[in-house]
């Protein structure tokens, strides 16, 4: 099977967007399993761009751009994995062996255009002084390019000449590797969980971590159950520390219990 | 420098005053260009800069003040995009009643709060909803189910509501926000993460696949080692690895790319070895 | 890292307690309190209260002057505690340094470009006068490292100045 024109050109519409809509509205197409199912869809498989992109999302739960850093980019991954696996009848396992090393690889592009976009905040520090208003307002917007651009471009040129590589992939490729590959592709989520459970404060919500764990290995509740579940202990929760914060306040509107000395240092 | 109330009590109609439709266009611009010319050296500066430029234009009608705000503004400025617009509305309603006397006011608004909102900010719409919808949509999307994915975009969709409500939101109560709601910040972010904490509890069994597919064979004796894992504890394995790879996080030079080759190298060991399957 | 004064960690930021400053490394630190020292700061009331927001429930907090610090930290106030102390240039800890203070290692984070200042990371600018704080520090042996977030790698922050 071969990629039809339109296919790509549909591909790299996805890409393009996808990183514009995370800087921006935020519907959601920075998320590898909504892009996966999206990529899915424009190329008629709709079940296994999502679970590519469940594969991928799990990776990333909980991994974000803090502060501008940069993160593996699991959305391109997403859209090449699934493109080429359909296109070489392959399964999820395939999909994930080329998105895991595209998404580690277009770090550096994200990178790039972080980089890029500094010339035009010069222009801009330039258009203030003369005080011309519309090239501020150009300049603002040009910066959309190379964000849209550093993932563009680089799935174009996967997407067009990546084809060949990966038959010869598909025709070279062992059984040790694929099967390793597919019990890679159950296990990848412990990567985006350990992460999680590393920068959340888990210690202080051990038990809550453990009540989640019960009940869907244990009691077998499905995932938006447990939500649930969740959400009421943490209605509890909110509720019960705010009316203990309010306690403590009294009449003031600082409840916090440090002291301010004279020269305007506190400490609690 | 002291903060006293800021109430915007009675709205002249004068053209220096805001109107619903400066906040509209502040709020607009902010939601789709706050991060558009995202660069290491100033962050969001300039998405700071194009929301609040049109409030500008009408606060500062001599050519001198317009400069000295608008390189104000194109100076550092980081914080989570969805909340950033409680700075944005605060600063109108400052910059509205004072003017360039409120130049200080301004900087020291923008410097002390951007850091503080994004901690929360970054907690709950950066880890805590997607992580939450972000679990729910996979597990279903491994099944075959869009369900999941809908659901999440619906709640970004519901999400970009609410953000259109925090710039008007900012404008009105000004400075005394801070003192007001802050307390509730932080039991909000804790109750968040409480949330999250147990979704990702549920995540463990539930969406790992590691099966011990090892059977012992002595003469008459079959043992499937699965079967005896189950015995001790159901998900046993999953268990396993996420400690594992957990612990390995706690080492300096261990970072989240590292983590994913080293699970992956493990994976192809292991299922040649016939421990996974 | 446990130390006798009681401060484990040293970094320079200027979002002081930023987003990814306020969880990633307060646990990974295990930090028991975040001390700001910070001239300025102490006058603005607008950023103390900030800061007492931004700060994970749970930890302490304490918000100083330069000298106030100097004061406390001599006095052997936080022995015993895990203290994870913030700064936003390396001319603070400098004035704790020559003030007497025991520092081991300072972690830079971010420091935003300035009129005159030359930008060596993504996202560090250093003035001359940092640069000359720097070379200070690093004369009483503190080992300067560059590092944003935990999981990154750190480098050798003097062979980027």
């Amino acid at each position: 099977m071969d990629l039809a024109v339109w296919q790509i050109i549909l591909l790299v519409i996805l890409a393009f967007c996808s990183i514009l809509d995370s800087l921006s509205l935020n519907i959601g197409c920075q998320y590898p399993v909504i892009i996966g199912t999206l990529a899915g869809l424009i190329m008629g498989d709709v079940t296994l761009g999502l679970a590519v992109g469940a594969t991928l999302q799990l990776m990333v739960l909980g991994v974000g751009t803090y502060g501008g850093a940069s993160i593996p980019d699991f959305v391109t991954g997403a859209i090449v994995g699934t493109a080429f696996a359909v296109i070489s009848n392959q399964d999820v396992e395939f999909a994930i062996g080329i998105a895991v090393p595209v998404g580690l690889l277009m770090v550096q592009l994200d990178v790039l255009a972080r980089f890029t976009n500094t010339f035009f905040l010069h222009r801009i520090d330039k258009n203030i002084l003369e005080n011309n208003i519309p090239a501020i307002k150009r300049n603002v917007l040009l910066g959309a390019l190379p964000w849209g651009l550093s993932r563009a471009i680089p799935v174009f040129i996967m997407l067009v000449f990546g084809e060949n590589i990966v038959n010869l992939i598909v025709d070279g490729m062992p059984d040790w590797l694929m099967g390793g590959l597919k019990v890679a592709g159950g296990i990848l989520p412990v990567v985006g969980i350990a992460i999680l459970l590393r920068y959340l404060p888990t210690k202080k919500f051990v038990a809550y971590l453990i009540l989640g764990f019960v009940a869907a290995s244990y009691l077998k509740v499905p995932m938006l159950g447990v939500a649930l579940i969740g959400l009421a202990l943490a209605i509890i929760f909110f509720q019960r520390s705010f009316t203990k914060k309010l306690e403590l306040a009294g009449n003031s509107n600082i409840t916090m219990t440090g002291v301010e000395n004279e020269d305007g240092e506190y400490e609690d | 420098m002291k903060m006293e109330n800021m109430k915007i009590e009675t709205k002249n109609m004068d053209s220096n005053s805001i109107t619903k439709r400066d906040l509209w266009a502040a709020n607009v611009r902010w939601l789709l260009c706050s991060q558009i010319c995202w660069n290491y050296e100033r962050m969001m500066s300039t998405g700071y800069l194009y929301s609040i430029l049109p409030t500008l234009r009408k606060l500062y009608k001599k050519d001198e003040d317009l400069k000295e705000m608008m390189t104000l503004h194109n100076q550092f400025f980081n914080t989570n995009p969805m909340v950033g617009g409680l700075i944005l509305g605060m600063d109108m309603a400052i910059e509205e009643r004072e003017k360039k006397e409120s130049k200080e006011v301004v900087t020291g608004l923008k410097t002390g709060l951007m850091g503080p909102f994004a901690g929360v900010g970054d907690t709950i719409f950066g880890v805590i909803i997607p992580t939450i919808m972000g679990s729910i949509a996979s597990y279903m999307a491994l099944k075959g189910n869009a369900t999941g994915v809908i659901m999440w975009i619906i709640v970004n969709l519901l999400v970009i509501g609410f953000r259109f409500t925090l710039l008007p939101f900012g404008y009105k109560q000004g400075a005394k926000l801070v003192t007001e709601f802050g307390e509730r910040l932080n039991a909000l972010t804790d109750a968040a993460i409480l949330l999250g904490v147990t979704v990702v509890g549920a995540l463990i069994p539930t969406v790992i696949n590691a099966k011990v597919p090892f059977v012992y064979k002595s003469g008459d004796v079959t043992l499937k080692i699965q079967d005896m894992l189950d015995q001790i504890m159901p998900s046993l394995v999953p268990i396993l690895l996420v400690g594992i790879v957990y612990s390995l996080l706690s080492h300096k030079k261990m970072t989240s790319t590292k983590a994913i080759l080293f699970v992956m190298v493990l994976a192809i060991v292991l299922y040649n070895l016939n421990v996974l399957g | 890292m446990v130390s006798e004064n009681g401060i484990i960690h040293v970094r320079i930021d200027e979002r002081l307690i930023h987003g990814q400053v306020a969880t990633m490394w307060t646990n990974t630190l295990k930090a028991s309190r975040i001390m700001i020292v910070d001239d300025q700061v102490v006058k603005n009331d607008m950023e103390k209260m900030a800061l007492k927001l931004a700060v994970p429930s749970g930890i302490k907090l304490s918000i100083l002057t330069a000298g106030g610090a100097i004061k406390n930290i001599s006095a052997n106030k936080y022995v015993g505690q895990r203290v994870f102390l913030i700064v936003k240039s390396p001319s603070v800890l400098r004035t704790l340094v020559e003030g007497g203070i025991n520092l081991t290692q300072i972690t830079v984070g971010n420091m935003s470009s300035k009129a005159n200042s030359k930008q060596v990371r993504k996202s560090i600018s250093v003035t001359d006068q940092d640069i000359k704080d720097f070379k200070y520090l690093r004369s009483k042996n503190i080992n300067i490292i560059a590092q944003m977030i935990p999981t990154d790698e750190p480098t050798n922050f003097m062979e980027l100045i």
